[in-house]
């Protein structure tokens, strides 16, 4: 059970990824219930919910205090919209006693409401060691049939660069992108497989890793496009992947929708700084471009295979960078566009 | 006269265990006597030895002491009352771990022998009359006799409640037993001339066999259905593994082998020429222990680490106005280097019953394996619902399962995601939150026990803490069972709530798994939890290896003491389980199972063998501090002689202090 200081003294975390208080289409209502427990025969409890809104649907409500007395539960319904009054919103909830207390059963659940009644999906409760660097998402899926949604949330006080690659069932890179998670902060990235500019794998399932330079809690969400109905899945430790890239030369080229390069500017310089576990810098990438394309790029350091992230500086503009490294490949996302480094 | 032998420990890694982790130790016996059959229980494993009037007995660190006997043993079995007890020529025997001997006569050569459904003794005799019968005893040495023509020579209780044996030769072939309590006779399979050796219960509920002269082992099912798997050589010995591995002895090829469900044969080739390994058992402190005739030696076997997973509901069934309820599994690997193998093992429920059924998968690294509708594709099943086990091969392995069980209708698909709880997640209480009834909502309970049964209650409360209504079942090891809507289950009225409380509470402590899927009524959809987060065991739960050692007792430091001990705790029930051996005045290696929270506890004491002749369990109290666990003995007499007051210190690492 994760510990943090609650009136100075230790105090249980428990995080609830996804909560939500928002109208759907066509009358449908999603909401969250909250349900909390006091399994003391004894002593009553004081429960805290904290809710941290999503960055694109933002809100700072108060925390607020519920008390519950001894083997007593109490159901919350609506608890974004109504306890903690912030409809229209979406994010994590986090639900904190004192350590030693209860223990206090906590259980949720995100749903739809409509004419045919509700759907939806119970959504765990998390302890802290759910906060991971490197995190795998199995199940997700694209096309007709359905669509996935994936959520990260930083529960620390560190800044997080943070990397979402997509991989085919038989571990084929699909797409990826790179994303900067301030502290507090959660997003949640809908139809991952158009946000990563991944194809659909058809009936198969893809894997979402999620790489970051501090721990974040993540989620992946399944929906079915014909009922509406969800599926959360809740992350586990991905495998460190120990081989070291060596450093070397490496050359490229950058493909940016967002046209934030001038091509005509004979030379631009890129220069990358990868972080690893901690947040120190492991390996930096220094780079010439010419015609949206770079050249004589020089890897110092090592980086590790699997999913890297950092930030990446172009003529001055500086932005979160991640992707996932191969032993000779580099796909770098950026809010400048996408590079693809070659060894 | 008693040999006393601190054995040398000879470790082997061989190059076909190296790979899955198992270490194999040999103890010699210095007698030189050649050990034969071999058994677990009272704080040891024994061992009858050739032609020798002695017991062996070896502790668990590999100290080797031999026990005076009238006549050489042949087969053994520890019994519930923790007493070895022993067929031979012309005896079953009772013998104390201090070596005590009380013959009981059989009038014929005794051989196979095990503890029976019933708690009696159940062995098989070749009568002086030409005869072939199943002796039953009791505990004070009652016998009455079955003759069952055309038995050979070993025996086990299987799941059903029956005996198993191998047949020998009767008609001309060789055919597996099953014999119920009351003696009817059933004949299984047709093993041609194979003279059938070895019988075991394996983890899938099947009895497995194995044949001497035969390139093969058996197994059949309580319902009768034989399969084979072949093997390059003949096996002796058989047991059931911790590890969900059946564990075989190889005789002729000095090897001793790991079968898994799938088929999967690893063997182990010991060094030394001749050494002619035959009996195995399976003991208290979670290895495998086997006898090597030839060398003569104790071997000891550390299996691989395994963990299991449990997905507590699974389905192919069909519903209501054209619903169909299924279940898809995906099992990912996240090495990106190494292959990895997963046991899948599905048990249906009570109320759809079909016999367990195990697959073998291979995952490639970062490859999802996706099982759609894995009850009927996978296992079979159509038609049915209940758990599935996933074994990987220990904390380490990368294979990820996940789940989700869902209906299908033009509608779409409606569902809830199963979760994958660890073994170790097992508890013999659980609090369900969000039980809903009425018109709007039902909730079905379903409750996945482990390997001992147990007495499951029930208890409904509304959100006041008000006891709606209870209900205990009983279920058998591995059973799983659920009910349907839980307001009637447990006789109560059926209200419009959503906030109602369930608690599932296992009599004897026993751990299992329990879930709540509630059901909305107008949708189909379902939300399934597996007791919430928060209501599992706290800091200070223990489970694990603890040593310890008694105060204030004037033991005879040289015998051995086993001791059990059950605790409670808030008045509930049992919920940690104590299991040592003692010796050097102190217990050694005793085993904590299952989970007690820090605090107070209570429970019983339960000491046999040494000075304490008799067995009977005594109300300890107690108190749990991290690695600490005091127990006040203030039981006054057990029996003959008495405990006098002290306090039993048990510290968690496995050694006396």
């Amino acid at each position: 059970m994760g510990g943090a200081m609650l009136s100075g003294l230790l105090a249980a975390v428990l995080t609830i990824p996804a909560v939500a208080s928002l109208p759907g289409v066509g009358g449908v209502r999603f909401q969250s219930d909250l349900w909390l427990y006091n399994d003391s025969a004894e002593d009553a409890v004081t429960v805290t919910l904290t809710y941290r809104c999503l960055r694109s649907l933002p809100c700072e409500p108060p925390p607020r205090e519920v008390r519950l007395a001894p083997q007593r539960s109490l159901l919350l319904e609506d608890v974004a919209g109504a306890l903690l009054e912030s409809p229209g919103t979406a994010g994590p909830l986090e639900v904190s006693f004192l350590d030693g207390a209860g223990p206090v059963g906590v259980a949720s659940r995100v749903y739809a409401s409509a004419a045919a009644g509700t759907f939806g999906t119970p959504v765990p409760a998390l302890t802290a060691s759910a906060a991971r660097l490197r995190s795998v998402l199995v199940g997700a899926r694209g096309g007709p049939a359905y669509r996935s949604n994936a959520g990260v949330y930083n529960p620390g006080t560190r800044p997080a660069a943070l990397v979402l690659a997509l991989y085919a069932a038989a571990g084929r890179l699909l797409g990826a992108l790179g994303e900067g998670l301030g502290p507090g902060q959660a997003l949640q990235v809908d139809d991952v497989f158009s946000a990563l500019g991944a194809a659909p794998a058809g009936d198969a399932t893809a894997v979402l890793a999620v790489s970051s330079t501090a721990p974040v809690v993540s989620y992946l969400a399944v929906v079915d496009n014909a009922s509406g109905d969800a599926v959360l899945q809740t992350p586990v430790e991905d495998e460190d992947v120990s081989s070291p890239v060596l450093a070397g030369a490496w050359s490229g080229r950058f493909e940016s929708p967002n046209l934030f390069l001038d091509c005509d500017v004979p030379e631009s310089a890129a220069h990358a700084e990868f972080l690893e576990t901690g947040g120190a810098v492991a390996a930096v990438l220094d780079a010439h471009g010419s015609d949206c394309g770079f050249r004589d790029g020089l890897f110092t350091g090592t980086l590790r295979g699997g999913a890297v992230a950092g930030t990446l500086a172009v003529d001055g503009w500086s932005a979160p960078a991640g992707g996932p490294l191969s032993g000779t490949e580099l796909m770098l996302d950026t809010a400048f566009g996408r590079f693809y480094l070659h060894r | 006269m008693s040999h006393l032998a601190r054995a040398t420990i000879v470790t082997l890694l061989c190059a076909a265990a190296a790979a899955s982790g198992q270490v194999v130790d040999e103890f010699p016996i210095s007698s030189g006597a050649k050990p034969l059959a071999i058994a677990s229980g009272a704080g040891a494993i024994w061992f009858t030895l050739d032609g020798v009037n002695r017991l062996g007995r070896i502790t668990p660190n590999g100290t080797v002491t031999e026990l005076p006997l009238p006549r050489p043993g042949r087969s053994l079995v520890v019994g519930p009352d923790d007493n070895i007890w022993m067929t031979s020529y012309g005896y079953v025997s009772r013998v104390t771990p201090r070596g005590n001997v009380a013959d009981f006569p059989i009038n014929g050569y005794g051989y196979g022998i095990v503890v029976g459904p019933d708690r009696a003794l159940w062995f098989l005799v070749y009568g002086f009359d030409d005869t072939t019968y199943l002796g039953r005893m009791t505990l004070d040495g009652r016998l009455t006799r079955l003759q069952v023509d055309g038995a050979g020579g070993s025996l086990v209780a299987g799941p059903d409640g029956n005996l198993w044996l191998p047949g020998e030769l009767y008609f001309g072939r060789s055919q597996i037993l099953r014999v119920t309590p009351g003696g009817e006779v059933t004949r299984f399979g047709d093993f041609g001339t194979a003279s059938l050796s070895g019988v075991a219960v394996g983890a899938d509920g099947r009895v497995w066999f194995t044949s001497l002269d035969g390139s093969f082992v058996g197994s059949v099912s309580t319902t009768g259905e034989v399969r084979l798997v072949e093997i390059a050589a003949p096996a002796q010995g058989i047991a059931a593994g911790p590890d969900g591995n059946l564990w075989l002895t190889f005789p002729l090829s000095r090897k001793v082998g790991r079968l898994s469900s799938g088929g999967e044969l690893q063997e182990i080739t010991l060094a030394q020429q001749g050494s002619r390994p035959s009996g195995i058992c399976a003991a208290y402190d979670g290895r495998l222990w086997f006898t090597e005739a030839g060398a003569p030696r104790i071997g000891r076997i550390q299996p691989a680490a395994t963990e299991t997973f449990t997905i507590p509901a699974a389905a192919s069934l069909q519903g209501a106005r054209g619903v169909r309820f299924r279940s898809d599994l995906l099992l990912f690997n996240r090495s990106h280097k190494e292959a990895d193998r997963a046991t899948l093992t599905y048990r249906c429920l009570r109320s759809t019953p079909c016999e367990p059924r195990s697959r073998s998968v291979a995952v490639e690294p970062r490859q999802t394996l996706a099982f759609e509708d894995v009850v009927a594709t996978l296992f079979g099943a159509p038609g049915t619902a209940g758990p599935i086990d996933v074994s990987l091969r220990g904390p380490a392995s990368p294979i990820q399962v996940t789940s989700r069980v869902y209906a299908t209708s033009e509608a779409g698909t409606f569902g809830t995601p199963v979760p994958a709880l660890t073994s170790s997640a097992a508890r013999p209480r659980w609090v369900l939150l969000g039980v809903a009834g009425g018109a709007r909502y039902r909730s079905n309970a379903g409750v996945v026990n482990g390997a001992q049964a147990s007495e499951v209650t029930l208890t409904l409360r509304d959100r006041d803490g008000a006891v709606l209504g209870t209900r205990t079942e009983g279920l058998e090891p591995f059973e799983a069972l659920q009910l349907d809507d839980v307001f009637a289950a447990v006789g109560a009225v059926s209200v419009d709530v959503r906030d109602a409380v369930l608690a599932v509470s296992a009599g004897a402590g026993a751990p299992l798994f329990a879930y709540l899927a509630v059901i909305d009524n107008a949708s189909g959809d379902s939300v399934l939890q597996t007791g919430a987060e928060g209501t599992s065991p706290r800091d200070g739960s223990v489970a694990g290896d603890w040593g310890g050692s008694f105060a204030a007792y004037d033991w005879d430091c040289e015998l051995p003491a086993p001791a059990n001990a059950r605790f409670d705790q808030h008045g509930e029930s049992v919920s940690g389980k104590l299991v040592t051996s003692a010796v050097i005045c102190g217990f050694a290696e005793g085993f904590l199972s299952g989970t007690l929270r820090a605090g107070e506890l209570s429970g019983y004491l339960e000491v046999t063998g040494a000075r304490v002749l008799g067995n009977l369990p005594t109300r300890v109290s107690g108190r749990l501090d991290g690695d600490r666990l005091e127990i006040d003995l203030n039981p006054g007499c057990l029996s003959v002689e008495c405990m006098p007051s002290g306090t039993l210190t048990l510290h968690r690492g496995g050694t006396n202090p």
